[in-house]
C-alpha cells in the first residue's frame, strides 16, 4: 500500500477478496474519493483513491483502515448471502405461493370431506362451528391491572347505588 | 488515464469494468463531451473529447466514479 499527495493506492488480492467485495467497498467510498480500478502485473488488484478533501498522512492512514474494514465486511456479507441463498428463496416462494389466489399448494390437496381425529367424516358446517367456537375461546381478553377502574364488575358498581326508573315506579 | 487539452483518454481493464456500465455512463455523459470507444481483449479504451471547459479537471474522476457505480448496479 503506498500513499502519494493526497491519494491511497491499495493492492487487493484477488483470491482473497471477490471482485463483487472490491465494488462494495468502493461504492461506499465514491462520494469521499475518486476511485479508478487497475490490475497489477502479479494480477492484484490495484484501487486508486484519489481523496476529494485534503488530508493529513494520519488522516489517509485511517481512511486507508477504513476501506479495508469496509472489504471485509462485504465479503462477509456476500458470504452470508450465499449461505443463506436457499432459505431466502424458499421464504420468498413461500410468500408468494399464499400471496397468490389460489392459496398454497398444502391448501390445495385437502379433501372435501375431511376426516376427524376418529377417523369419521366430519360434515362441513359442524366442523366449522366447532372451529368457530374454538376461536371465540381463545379470542377471550386475557385481564390484566387495570389501572383506571374500568374492569370491575356491574354488581360491585352498581349494587350501593340508587335503583334505575322502573323500580321507582312500582 | 491520459490527458490533453480538452481531450482525455481512459483505459478501462476488461476484467474490472463492464462494457454495459462503460455504455451506460457514456450515454449519462454525452452531453458534456464527445466519447469514441475502443475494445480490445484486455481493455477498453475510451477517448472523450470537447469536454466542458468548466468541467474538464474534474471530468475524468468522476466519470471513473460514475462507471464504478453503474458496476454496483449492472453486477
Amino acid at each position: 500500500m503506498a500513499k502519494k499527495e493526497n491519494k491511497t493506492v491499495i493492492l487487493i488480492n484477488p483470491k482473497l477478496y471477490s471482485l463483487e467485495a472490491v465494488y462494495g467497498a468502493a461504492y461506499v467510498f465514491l462520494d469521499k474519493a475518486y476511485i479508478y480500478l487497475e490490475q497489477d502485473s502479479r494480477s492484484k488488484i490495484k484501487v486508486n483513491l484519489k481523496w476529494k478533501t485534503k488530508m493529513t498522512k494520519k488522516r489517509l492512514e485511517v481512511m486507508r483502515g477504513e476501506f479495508l474494514n469496509e472489504l471485509l465486511n462485504f465479503s462477509l456479507r456476500e458470504k452470508i448471502s450465499k449461505s443463506n441463498r436457499k432459505i431466502r428463496e424458499y421464504i420468498v416462494a413461500r410468500a408468494l405461493a399464499s400471496a397468490s389466489q389460489e392459496g398454497p399448494p398444502e391448501q390445495k390437496k385437502k379433501s372435501f370431506l375431511e376426516k376427524g381425529p376418529s377417523d369419521i367424516a366430519v360434515p362441513w358446517r359442524n366442523k366449522n362451528q366447532e372451529q368457530c367456537r374454538t376461536e371465540e375461546s381463545d379470542k377471550k381478553p386475557v385481564w390484566t391491572i387495570d389501572t383506571k377502574g374500568i374492569a370491575v364488575p356491574w354488581e360491585e358498581k352498581y349494587l350501593n347505588k340508587k335503583p334505575c326508573r322502573k323500580e321507582k315506579i312500582r | 488515464m491520459s490527458q490533453r487539452e480538452n481531450q482525455v483518454s481512459f483505459i478501462f481493464n476488461g476484467r474490472l469494468y463492464d462494457l454495459r456500465a462503460i455504455k451506460n455512463a457514456i450515454q449519462a455523459y454525452r452531453g458534456l463531451a464527445d466519447f469514441s470507444l475502443k475494445t480490445s481483449k484486455k481493455n477498453i479504451e475510451l477517448r472523450a473529447s470537447n469536454i466542458d471547459k468548466n468541467l474538464a479537471n474534474i471530468f475524468k474522476d468522476e466519470f471513473c466514479n460514475y462507471v464504478l457505480s453503474e458496476m454496483n448496479k449492472i453486477k
